[in-house]
């Protein structure tokens, strides 16, 4: 990641917007910004990658773990904005039918 | 397969430290390119490639920060097409080949992805223990294809 996540809070929840590449060397930084949000228990949790070039599966897993806590406790969890090599490695691990996945953050808030 | 250093045109060794992964992503990514891979096949070699190196670094040498991994890449010019073929030769002491294992893409968990990937994205994936010394060898393959019309 080129920077700390930026956090901001939704009426419903919390955005991260993310920027940067993230992959094994980052990934656990990630982890831990996405894990402090996530026990504030947000009803939604909006993951923005827009500024996100490549992501490997060290960042798929920090997502998937998000997914999994947020559906434990009934809450929800959306990605939004992925760019091609992003979307690329979500198809790949066959992930693109399991998250809810948005074109934009307003389109994410509606989930 | 007997493994010759001087047909490779490019060789390349990291340390195993993942703020490197960057560096052999972007040279793998114009390399790509020249062994004839379109755009979209390189993307998909290069997040193969860091897949490999991270389960090195992570299962191979729990990251230890001073190992080292050598990367060796040539062009593929065969029957099979043009394509690119890498090699990654590591030192792990710890690793037997039989314990390299995809998982079930069907459990919804968040590790365990990088291998899978690998198969999916190349078309040979093959790994071996080293005959001179005590590690695995990883050799890849991948090549171009047409889109369908």
């Amino acid at each position: 990641m080129s920077q700390t996540p930026q956090i901001s809070g939704l009426p419903n929840g919390v955005l991260v917007a993310i920027s940067g590449d993230i992959d094994y060397s980052c990934s656990s930084q990630l982890r831990t910004v996405i894990r402090d949000e996530l026990d504030k228990k947000p009803q939604l949790m909006i993951i923005d990658l827009a500024g996100v070039p490549y992501m490997d599966s060290s960042g798929v897993a920090v997502l998937v773990e998000a997914l999994q806590a947020q559906t434990k406790g009934k809450r929800k969890l959306a990605v939004c904005n992925l760019q091609e090599k992003v979307k690329g490695i979500f198809e790949i691990a066959r992930l693109d039918m399991v998250f809810k996945i948005y074109n934009s953050v307003d389109e994410a808030k509606e989930a | 397969m007997i493994f010759d250093a001087s047909e490779y045109h490019v060789q390349l060794r990291v340390i195993s430290q993942p703020q490197y992964l960057c560096v052999i992503r972007s040279a793998i990514n114009v390399i790509g390119g020249k062994c004839g891979l379109s755009s979209t096949e390189t993307d998909h070699v290069v997040l193969a490639v860091d897949e490999a190196l991270t389960n090195v670094i992570r299962h191979g040498y729990k990251d230890a920060p001073d190992k080292s991994i050598d990367i060796s890449i040539r062009p593929l010019n065969e029957a099979a097409g043009q394509g690119i073929e890498i090699v990654l030769d590591d030192e792990c002491e710890n690793i037997k080949v039989d314990q390299i294992q995809k998982r079930d893409l069907n459990e919804l968990r968040p590790g365990g992805l990088g291998i899978h990937i690998l198969y999916r994205i190349m078309d040979d994936v093959q790994y071996d223990q080293r005959p001179d010394m005590p590690g695995i060898r990883l050799t890849m393959r991948k090549f171009h294809k047409e889109p369908a019309s």
